[in-house]
């Protein structure tokens, strides 16, 4: 699956502003510089000191050139390399900024020098340390107008929302005397989704009325009163254009020829702390995500308009974002579902969240994936059932990726108790595939 | 938008540390060891001034800089740890060392025997004693000071190839080098020459460059702008050449701006003399005045010398003081030659007639342990001398006998056979002139004060001859000008001093009367000069046939010789008779005919008591110290002089402000003057002040430059400035005029923050109004203000 996202560019203006006058700005990056003066240049400056103290109190002028000469290095270095301009501007491409788990994608820099002629550059993108090594650069003088381009690939194991950025700058001088650090302010914002896997296609009971087939329905029979509109692609029959909605456009637009049928899935996600075990990538809780990102792949490839609800209840409804319908690429369809998948986080809470039931929503399929579940849980889910119009659960074993101590004694599972409830359930070991899990659902 | 639609001006190269190539690798690890060794190597040429002919050093040495280099580079290279190196190297030096030291007895040549170690051993250590023993620069016969400086340059170069490229701490590497550099600047006269301190800088400041460079390179990926060129390289010059730059710069700096700073002998040097003097410790005399000086101002009576002769035990001389340098009396010839070893048989004295008469006299010296003196105490003419430790050398022209080693020895035993010479003072009285050369030379009196002249001329108005102005001079002194001899006496320091002595003290001891006598005589023209040495001794005890005299602090004397043709220098001695009893017997003229005891019973025994009044001497109180107090005010009213200079043009300008802000009875005068303020303060600031122009035309230039919310004041102010100047009446109310100066006030502010900080400072420090201020009447628009001023 690949996403089709439109690059994001990130353009971060010049690193310092103005200074009132020639003068004025030389004086107080110098001031800067030595400021900025390591221990090794703060070192040479008592050193040199030191040295030239002493020859002034012995009378040996040799013993103050000397002492000069140690002391006026990281002076001068440091007025030297404020001297060179630190006025730059970076643009930073991503080729996409949504991709799957363990697919990587490239990041690519662009340093254009706006002022005078710099230094040596050390350059360093602060990125999060799931997508690898913070990657550096050493980058050459550049003289005024200039632009340097590098890249480097970013790949993550784990889904998640990752800040790239912002792009540190060390100017490097010749002796490791100064620490002259400069920061871009500007970050990108990378979206690893879980990486989705296929799943077969099982005979679900739909929660719509009509057709047995899961398919959005031809637009041949409804009323023109209904009819929807698109932009005109290349290649569209030019009977098909709704001369109305063109002419109130200015644009041509053309009849919608079909029109899916709405079938609504809510997808329920159990991201409670308490009812997951493990840690990190290897945690139930990241399986969790990834089989409700394979069903809502799957879901929406065969038209289903998926609801995400996490235990804390229902965030999409809340911020009150409107879905759009009538877009009919499913990985569009899925996109938001698995943005927030992205970036779920586990939550503190006990009990599961119910403010979000309701008839309007609960008409349709219901998905549930369920790590462990206590007896609050099972009161709720023995209510939900009889609300939805079919009700599909994929419990996890959670115990299975509990550590040997934290193990309890295996008790009756969630998965014989939610089929007792009329579920349609079935059970997820850590060792399992979700293919077969999912397989078993069709049964 | 994708970049790859973009120009594309740089490109990417990839290089991580662990896939530079390892040519890149080695060329890093052998430049880095070569700077090392290069700068070792520089350090080591400060050492060139010890021996003669240093290419017998320095040329191994390179070699061997360049044997430590090729070795550690070679080894590191293969990434071996320092610990593997450091052997490695050791040994290949070590053999070649050896090779170059003890080549006959190693195997074919290289292979080392126990007998060739030893050898080498020895030879560094001769050397090590030869260096120490003999005076800088070691003679070309000591054949094994070279080869204690190459082992010596051997252990810096390795200790700065470990530090700097194996522990990897280049800045620590300066260490080794800093103690090499001491050498010279403690022991050699020149101190660091030009070459080898830039050469030592700048490759310090490579090292760091180069160490630096490394790190730099390995940091990250390399983006470098052209494809041709390897990363390593450009990345390599764009660090090399910056750093070598701001070396070059640096080392020049701390080259030149040392020589500005005014170096005497150092904050210490009196306070050291002082804590060391008081209470028997060592008695060193390395400058014979100031030793003089301390020592009889200490009288501490602490035994310096014995002698054991015969012969009259007066005025022993120490050295020669024969170059008057404007202040002071110094000896002329610090440098002894190489070839004038002090054993055996001294040179006949060039000045002294072979014929004059005259004794000669054995006597055995012994200098005491505590007794640190550069010159050997003898009496004058010496013509052989044997002494039993010490590298002694003789000056040619003076007889001085002074120490060459490094290390004065103390507990000198030494015979010699001296010349009691005669003098007749009817010989004097007839002399020749003195040939030109040593005329000039002993008649060079710089900045000589005409006071002296003048004085001198009056004293020997009577004298025709040089002698007769000799007698006539030593009289002043002694009886007719009215000198008195203590040691209680704060002398001045140079001619100044010397003046103030003659004309108005008229107290001092005897190195005031030698040294003023002595100035006095080359002010006439008569070749003068002042010797230091011993009075007379304060022990006598029998010793056989002889006596044995013991010398102490005390005794310490400084008295003038003049020069006569074909006597050579002949003894005066203008110090009062109660420290020196009566003078030399040809020194008092040819009227007054004296018994010839003049030299033999001179300072007797019974004229010893002279105690003068010394007691209230403070110890610490040197005459330098009372010389610098006295210059101490005067440099701080200096400074404050300065200072207060540099405030002058700021105050001027602030009374001119204060002066037009004030108020006036005429309002177009008032009106006019906060115009002329605004105008200085525009031109304070350094901003154009278009002359000549209307005001409008000004108004307008100046709210180009700062901010537009004020411009209503401004532009009130401005309608006021044109009613002062071109209306028939001009009335205006109170209102008006305070809103007028406020406008001033204000603008002036905004005005000021228009401009950088530097210019603000200039503008109150340095106003630019006080010199242009001049053109105002030339300004036709102004009309008013020109007749204001």
């Amino acid at each position: 699956m690949t996403a089709v996202v439109p690059s994001t560019t990130d353009s971060s203006g010049p690193l310092e502003a103005d200074q009132p006058g020639p003068l004025g700005a030389w004086t107080a990056s110098v001031r800067d510089g030595i400021r900025a003066l390591t221990q090794r240049g703060r070192a040479f400056v008592a050193g040199g000191v030191t040295a030239a103290v002493c020859g002034i109190a012995l009378g040996e002028r040799d013993l103050i050139r000397v002492g000069v000469l140690i002391l006026l290095l990281p002076l001068v270095t440091a007025a030297f390399v404020s001297r060179s301009s630190h006025r730059l501007s970076l643009t930073r491409t991503v080729t996409s900024n949504l991709v799957e788990a363990d697919q990587s994608v490239t990041v690519q820099l662009e340093v254009t020098n706006v002022g005078s002629t710099t230094g040596l550059l050390l350059v360093e993108e602060v990125v999060p340390w799931a997508l690898g090594q913070r990657p550096r650069f050493v980058i050459d003088a550049m003289q005024p107008g200039w632009t340097r381009r590098f890249d480097y690939p970013v790949r993550a194991e784990v889904r998640g929302l990752y800040e790239i950025g912002p792009l540190r700058i060390r100017v490097a001088d010749p002796f490791g005397m100064l620490a002259l650090n400069r920061a871009f302010t500007r970050t990108t914002t990378l979206v690893v989704v879980p990486a989705a896997e296929p799943l077969p296609a099982i005979p679900m009971l739909g929660a719509w009325t009509g057709s047995g087939d899961n398919r959005p329905r031809p637009y041949s029979v409804g009323s023109a009163a209904d009819v929807t509109v698109r932009e005109y692609h290349l290649g569209d029959d030019l009977r098909r254009v709704h001369w109305r909605s063109t002419a109130r456009t200015g644009e041509l637009m053309v009849r919608r020829e079909e029109q899916p049928w709405q079938s609504r899935c809510t997808l329920f996600i159990d991201n409670r702390a308490s009812a997951h075990r493990g840690s990190g990538p290897d945690s139930s809780l990241e399986r969790a995500v990834t089989a409700a990102a394979s069903i809502a792949v799957h879901l929406t490839r065969l038209g289903f308009q998926i609801r995400l609800v996490t235990a804390d209840g229902d965030a999409d409804h809340r911020r009150g974002d409107d879905l759009s319908w009538h877009q009919g690429d499913a990985m569009a369809h899925a996109r938001p579902v698995l943005e927030r998948l992205a970036g779920l986080p586990t939550v503190a809470v006990t009990e599961l969240s119910t403010g979000w039931v309701d008839d309007t929503t609960t008409g349709g399929l219901l998905v549930g994936v369920f790590g462990a579940l206590g007896e609050h849980d099972r009161a709720f889910l023995s209510r939900l059932h009889t609300r939805g119009g079919a009700s599909y659960a994929l419990a996890l074993a959670v115990d299975s990726w509990a550590s040997r101590e934290d193990r309890t004694a295996p008790g009756p599972t969630c998965k014989v108790w939610l089929q007792q409830r009329g579920w349609k359930a079935a059970e997820l070991e850590r060792s399992a595939s979700l293919q077969a899990a999912w397989q078993e659902l069709g049964r | 938008m994708t970049g790859s639609h973009r120009d594309d001006r740089g490109s990417v190269l990839r290089a991580a540390f662990e896939s530079r190539s390892g040519g890149a690798w080695a060329a890093s690890q052998y430049l880095l060891a070569g700077t090392a060794a290069a700068l070792a190597w520089a350090a080591a040429c400060s050492w060139r001034g010890l021996v003669e002919q240093p290419e017998r050093f320095s040329t191994p040495a390179l070699f061997a800089a360049i044997l430590v280099a090729a070795v550690g580079g070679t080894l590191r290279t293969l990434r071996l740890r320092w610990y593997l190196v450091l052997p490695a190297q050791l040994l290949v030096v070590l053999l070649w060392f050896h090779h170059h030291v003890a080549v006959d007895s190693a195997l074919g040549g290289w292979l080392p025997t126990p007998e060739g170690i030893r050898a080498m051993v020895q030879r560094v250590h001769d050397g090590a004693s030869e260096i120490n023993q003999y005076a800088a620069p070691v003679r070309v016969e000591h054949v094994d000071g070279p080869i204690y400086l190459v082992a010596a340059a051997l252990l810096v170069m390795i200790s700065v190839d470990l530090i700097a490229c194996g522990l990897q701490r280049p800045p620590w590497a300066g260490l080794p080098v800093i103690v090499a550099l001491t050498v010279p600047i403690s022991v050699l006269d020149g101190g660091l020459t030009v070459p080898v301190f830039l050469g030592t800088g700048v490759l310090f400041v490579l090292l760091l460059a180069a160490a630096e460079t490394d790190k730099l390179v390995s940091w990250g990926a390399a983006v470098t702008g052209s494809h041709g060129r390897g990363a390593d390289i450009l990345d390599r010059a764009s660090v090399v050449g910056p750093g070598l730059r701001i070396g070059s710069l640096t080392a020049a700096v701390a080259l030149l701006l040392p020589a500005l700073v005014p170096i005497t002998s150092g904050v210490f040097h009196h306070g050291h003399h002082h804590g060391s003097g008081s209470g028997g410790g060592t008695v060193a005399l390395t400058n014979p005045t100031v030793d003089l000086t301390r020592n009889l101002l200490q009288q501490n009576h602490q035994p310096l010398l014995e002698a054991i002769t015969s012969a009259d035990p007066t005025y022993v001389r120490i050295a020669v003081l024969d170059d008057f340098d404007g202040s002071e009396w110094v000896p002329s010839s610090l440098k002894f030659s190489t070839t004038d070893v002090a054993n055996g048989a001294l040179p006949e004295p060039v000045d002294i007639d072979p014929t004059t008469p005259g004794t000669t006299a054995d006597w055995t010296f012994q200098t005491d342990p505590e007794f640190q003196t550069t010159w050997l105490p003898t009496p004058y003419p010496t013509s052989t001398i044997a002494i039993d430790k010490g590298d002694w050398r003789y000056d040619r022209s003076t007889l001085d006998i002074a120490s060459a080693g490094k290390y004065t020895p103390t507990d000198v035993h030494y015979q010699l056979t001296a010349f009691d010479q005669k003098i007749d003072p009817a010989l004097l009285e007839g002399t020749q002139p003195a040939p030109d050369a040593l005329l000039r030379a002993m008649t060079k009196v710089p900045h000589l004060d005409p006071t002296v002249q003048r004085i001198a001329q009056q004293v020997t108005a009577s004298g025709s001859t040089d002698y007769d102005k000799a007698v006539l001079l030593q009289d002043w002194f002694r009886t007719k000008g009215g000198f008195t001899y203590s040691l209680a006496a704060q002398p001045g320091q140079g001619m100044a001093g010397l003046v103030h002595f003659l004309t108005d003290d008229k107290v001092g001891y005897c190195q005031q009367f030698s040294a003023a006598m002595a100035v006095m005589a080359r002010s006439l023209g008569i070749p003068a000069r002042v010797v230091v040495g011993f009075l007379d001794p304060s022990t006598r005890t029998p010793a056989g046939t002889a006596t044995r005299y013991g010398y102490t602090s005390d005794d310490l004397h400084a008295w003038p010789e003049i020069y006569f043709r074909g006597t050579g220098w002949v003894r005066f001695e203008p110090t009062p008779g109660t420290r020196t009893g009566p003078a030399p017997a040809w020194s008092v003229g040819l009227t007054t005919k004296v018994p010839s005891t003049g030299v033999s019973s001179a300072p007797s025994k019974a004229v010893k008591p002279v105690t003068p009044i010394k007691k209230n001497v403070p110890q610490n109180q040197a005459p330098a110290q009372h010389h610098h107090s006295s210059k101490k005010p005067v440099l701080a009213l200096l400074v404050l002089a300065l200072l207060t200079a540099t405030l002058v043009p700021a105050l001027l300008r602030r009374a001119r402000r204060r002066r037009r802000m004030s108020s006036m009875a005429d309002p177009r005068l008032e009106i006019a003057a906060l115009w002329a303020e605004l105008r200085a303060t525009v031109i304070d600031l350094g901003i154009a002040w278009p002359e000549g122009r209307t005001l409008r035309t000004i108004a307008e230039a100046l709210l180009r430059r700062a901010g537009s919310e004020e411009r209503w004041r401004l532009d009130r102010f401005v309608d006021l400035v044109e009613r002062a100047r071109y209306s028939g009446s001009f009335e205006p109310d109170a209102a008006e005029l305070l809103s007028a100066r406020a406008a001033v006030v204000l603008w002036s502010g905004l005005l000021a923050a228009s401009v950088p900080i530097s210019q603000v400072r200039r503008a109150r420090w340095l106003p630019r109004s006080l010199m242009v201020r001049d053109q105002v009447p030339q300004d036709t628009d102004d009309r008013t203000l020109s007749e204001i001023n």
